[in-house]
């Protein structure tokens, strides 16, 4: 199965269960959890279902295209059902069943891994979940998303697809991926990467960066008290962004990464309670259209 | 009686595998109390299970409670009567309400006065009726570490709960968790077994699980697995390390486990030992094997959750894994040794060693002044006294290499090996990499001088810096591991015998913080007094020898485990020596504690007959022998100190027994507190002598003989 077979697959899979299946978002952010569909969705009592590709932008754990893991940009495939189903475990494993892993050709296994989010004031407990040894999926319970307890609580998962690729087409670098049946992944990539690579470790301009910072900040605050959280949580994910690449930089002293974590989390926080006021105003209106239990 | 066998399996997700053994024992504790409280008789509870299951087994439990008759009270004997004597409406009520006529009442005495009473017979429960009512309880009884929600639901747990089969024999016993209903409905190995399994009756529960591919006993599970995992190693012509530690991390991970082996690139054993093996069992929770030299192997033996069938296609992805991590460490190792020790301190600066506290290059700074300080006290003389600063230069430099950034629980082992290959003598390799000894109560020690010196420097700068910002531990929450780091300082001192003044030590090191906060120094030395506590109890010293040894000054510290050894030996071979020497000590002891004033100045002029001369050359016998006691542990070199303080703490308490007759002489015909103030003084500056030469080698008088 090439790389996007394998994302398609899943599209069709997750779909097919009654996730809406999203588009990935059109902003930097590290991971798909960041992103509007997940930070969001997870929160208030409305139900929710979806899928989508996120490209995840980690500027720290970029290494000029050469190592054969680690990227400054990567794919996250991110499904989140609310409330998490009775069965989840069960039709994520069919998940990979459709994905040609047959489970008892394999040995996998649910490790104790809980997750955090601390710029997002999000945490959640779970797994990682183990294929014959290698990390394949995180799988969490959110309990905490903005600050704010979640009720229903939702189940994550979130796929490495290059990771499970590289064991399906058995290649020990990401550049030897099949992302097509005609090119591979490091055709399509690995330029990129270079160059990305040496922007967020050489070029970035700090002082602009620790500007941009500022200027974000407050812009979301502006956004807030207009009552426009979702606008809000694009610039504090830009926020967010910003530190990460100020942080690959080497720009961070370690009190000030607390500090600047500290304003991105606060942030999120207004975002998160503003967003919760406007459903509830609205009579939580997925509720309604819905039901209770959503489907999965 | 008949009696039947009951069932509970809570069925959960994946539960984190050290959660499990305690929630097991909270389990069956709990289960064992609440059937003894409602009367319910048993003969055993077993608690078993895996990460999808938690299990009790009763065996041999009562069918039912026992009748019982008990006894009913009512209103006062006062309230039953009117003033003719006939009876109230209270008290017709009660009969009424009790079912019994009039005359079956009687009047008892209670704790509430005379009231009236009915003996009524109360048939036992079912063991179900009150199974039910109760087990909601049961199952919620463990406390998880960490616990979590899931859906709508508002109960926590350490994971969700899915399933729960409650059965009484093959009776279910009704019950529910919220919409969790119990049943008679299992479930097989997640891949192997069957969706849903039934259980006849709990007796068969086992072997159908067996049936179904889950080992349920966890005893049984491991034994499987060690055989296994020693047979697998041994074909690969080695043996397992860390068999133990390991076993048990897999225990809770796997319901039908499969060893096998797996291979890794022979060019990975270039690497320094722990690196590969942290990464197998830490990372990948794998088995290395070594060969019969203890040298490691280039394979490892891992268990799979499943059979043996396909076993080739997970051995392949587990040796790809590896061989991954294992890359990625060459590529930080070689990395990591561009820049040699020295070279890299210069980055400390930029690391921030406790928020508040400043930067590692300040904590070297002050751990290199500590453990000037702490040689010196240790007379190291000048090769070990460099080696030990040399050390301290460079105990810090591996947290900034990419290594130890990836496996921080390496800290200081790979210092030492980057020091080694830095060229860096034997000893300052040796010192780096153990300074962080003893990281635990069961830890070893650092075997040589200067690691001691230099982690007992470190440590005390932690514990001092944490002080003065004011976060010392509270209950259990203990972030920075201050009481763990005093421990660790309390038991180099004391089982090695250091002659080290720890509390002295640990002023200074208070002081360069330049905190002049006596409350940090007082709670430091409560805290030391403490963790010296626990480091005697962990070697079986009970609590008045504890206060006997420590009861002396902090300067002697180092001496209180060897001469707790020595008090412990003599009351098991010659406990008449012991008691003569501990009444020797204890008569003085609790009459200066009368004393007013601390002279020692003895006049024989003032004496008052022969038994108080006979005291004094007594008394300076006691402090001969105190004299040689510390010269000889003086001359003892550092690594005999613990075996020179308990032999020479014997022969001065066989002494001091020898003076047990001249101390009852002197009680016996003497008045210490004489009316004449100088007389009275006199003998107790003698006594008071006494009792100093005597508590130099232990307080005595803390002993209970009598």
């Amino acid at each position: 199965m090439t790389f996007q077979e394998t994302l398609m697959t899943l599209h069709s899979f997750w779909g097919d269960r009654g996730c809406v299946v999203e588009q990935p978002y059109d902003l930097e952010m590290g991971a798909g959890t960041m992103a509007p569909a997940t930070f969001i969705r997870a929160l208030g009592p409305e139900p929710y279902n979806v899928a989508y590709v996120q490209p995840s932008r980690r500027p720290a754990d970029a290494r000029y295209g050469e190592n054969p893991y680690r990227l400054a940009r990567y794919f996250q495939y991110q499904v989140i059902l609310k409330p998490s189903p009775d069965n989840v475990q069960e039709i994520y494993i069919e998940s990979l069943a459709a994905l040609g892993f047959d489970p008892i050709e394999h040995d996998i296994r649910f490790v104790e891994d809980d997750w955090e989010n601390p710029s997002l004031g999000a945490g959640g407990v779970g797994w990682e979940v183990w294929m014959d040894g290698m990390e394949i999926t995180q799988f969490t319970y959110f309990q905490q998303v903005g600050g704010v307890e979640v009720d229903p609580v939702c189940a994550e998962i979130t796929y490495g697809p290059e990771r499970l690729v590289m064991y399906m087409q058995d290649v020990d670098h990401y550049k030897d991926i099949d992302w097509s049946a005609v090119i591979p992944y490091g055709a399509v990539r690995q330029v990129e990467e270079y160059q990305i690579s040496a922007y967020g470790f050489e070029v970035a301009d700090i002082d602009m960066l620790y500007r941009h910072f500022d200027d974000f900040e407050g812009e979301a605050a502006r956004c807030i008290e207009a009552g426009l959280p979702l606008a809000a949580y694009e610039l504090v994910l830009k926020c967010s962004h910003t530190f990460n690449l100020l942080d690959a930089r080497g720009a961070v002293s370690v009190s000030e990464r607390t500090a600047l974590i500290g304003r991105v989390r606060k942030l999120a926080s207004r975002v998160a309670r503003t967003w919760l006021e406007q459903r509830e105003e609205a009579g939580w209106p997925l509720l309604a259209a819905l039901g209770k239990g959503g489907e999965a | 009686m008949t009696t039947r066998t009951f069932l509970l399996e809570i069925g959960t997700e994946e539960l984190p595998s050290r959660f499990v053994p305690p929630a097991l024992e909270q389990l069956r504790t709990e289960l064992a109390a609440v059937l003894a409280s409602w009367r319910l008789g048993f003969e055993s509870i077993r608690a078993t299970g895996t990460p999808r299951r938690l299990v009790l087994l009763v065996e041999g439990l009562a069918e039912k409670q026992p009748d019982r008759r008990v006894d009913v009270q009512g209103p006062p004997k006062q309230a039953c009567f009117d003033a003719d004597g006939n009876p109230t409406k209270a008290l017709e009520g009660f009969a009424k309400a009790q079912g019994v006529e009039l005359d079956q009442i009687t009047f008892e005495e209670t704790d509430k006065g005379v009231r009236a009473t009915v003996v009524v017979d109360e048939p036992g429960r079912s063991a179900s009726e009150v199974l039910a009512e109760v087990l909601p309880r049961v199952i919620l009884c463990p406390s998880f570490p960490k616990t979590m929600r899931w859906a709508h639901r508002k109960v926590r747990y350490g994971r969700p709960i899915r399933w729960i089969v409650a059965l009484l024999d093959g009776d279910i016993v009704c019950l529910a968790i919220e919409d969790i209903e119990s049943g008679r409905t299992s479930r097989g190995h997640r891949f192997l077994g069957a969706d849903r399994v039934d259980i006849p009756s709990a007796s068969e529960y086992l072997d159908i699980m067996r049936s179904q591919f889950v080992m349920v006993d966890h005893d049984e599970r491991r034994e499987e697995i060690r055989k296994q995992v020693l047979a697998a190693a041994r074909d690969a012509g080695g043996e397992p390390m860390h068999l133990d530690e390991v076993l048990e991390e897999n225990l809770h991970l796997v319901e039908w486990p499969t060893a096998f082996t797996g291979r890794f690139s022979e060019e990975f054993l270039d690497l320094p030992e722990v690196v590969p093996t942290t990464v197998m069992r830490k990372h990948q929770k794998y088995f290395p094997v070594s060969n019969a030299d203890g040298k490691l192997l280039p394979c490892f033996v891992a268990v799979r959750n499943g059979g043996s069938d396909h076993i080739d296609e997970v051995i392949k992805g587990n040796q790809i894994v590896v061989h991954g991590r294992l890359r990625d460490a060459v590529f930080f190792f070689r990395n990591d040794l561009e820049r040699d020790l020295w070279d890299r301190t210069k980055d400390l600066e930029r690391v921030v060693f406790i928020h508040g506290l400043g930067n590692l290059a300040e904590k070297t700074e002050r751990v290199i002044a500590l453990t000037d300080q702490v040689a010196d006290a240790l007379d190291l003389g000048v090769d070990l006294r460099d080696q030990a600063r040399r050390a301290a230069n460079l105990c810090k430099a591996d947290l900034t290499t990419s290594l130890v950034i990836e496996f921080t629980s390496l800290q200081g082992v790979l210092g030492g090996v980057y020091a080694a290959h830095g060229g860096e003598p034997e000893g300052v390799a040796q010192a780096i990499g153990e300074h962080y000894r003893p990281a635990s109560a069961d830890d070893a020690l650092p075997s040589t001088l200067p690691g001691t010196a230099l982690s007992i420097a470190d440590k005390l700068d932690t514990v001092a810096g944490v002080l003065s910002l004011g976060e010392a531990p509270t209950g259990t929450a203990d972030p920075h591991g201050v009481r763990r780091r005093l421990q660790g300082v309390a038991a180099m001192v004391m089982r090695k015998a250091l002659p080290l003044d720890a509390m002295d030590l640990a002023a200074k090191a208070l002081a360069q913080y330049a905190s002049d906060d006596d409350a940090a120094e007082s709670q430091l030395s409560e805290m030391l007094r403490q963790r010296a506590e626990a480091v005697l109890e962990q070697e079986g010293v009970d609590l008045h020898l504890r206060e006997a040894v420590l009861g002396v000054s902090w300067a002697r510290l180092g001496q209180s485990l060897a001469v707790a050894r020595a008090i412990q030996r003599l009351d098991a071979d010659e406990p008449e020596t012991l008691d003569a020497a501990w009444r020797a000590a204890t008569r003085p002891a609790n009459i200066v504690e009368k004393r007013e004033s601390d002279s020692t100045e003895v006049d024989s002029a003032l004496f008052g007959g022969e038994s108080e001369a006979r005291l004094q050359v007594s008394v300076a016998r006691m402090e001969t022998a105190a004299d040689v006691f510390d010269r000889e542990i003086g001359r003892a070199a550092l690594e005999d100190r613990a075996e020179a303080v308990e032999t020479h703490a014997t022969v001065a308490l066989r002494n001091l027994a020898e003076e047990a007759p001249a101390v009852d002489g002197f009680f016996d015909e003497v008045m210490v507190m004489a009316d004449d103030p100088k007389v009275k003084a006199n003998r107790l500056a003698l006594l008071y002598r006494a009792h100093l030469a005597i508590t130099r080698i232990a307080d005595l008088s803390a002993l209970s003989r009598e």
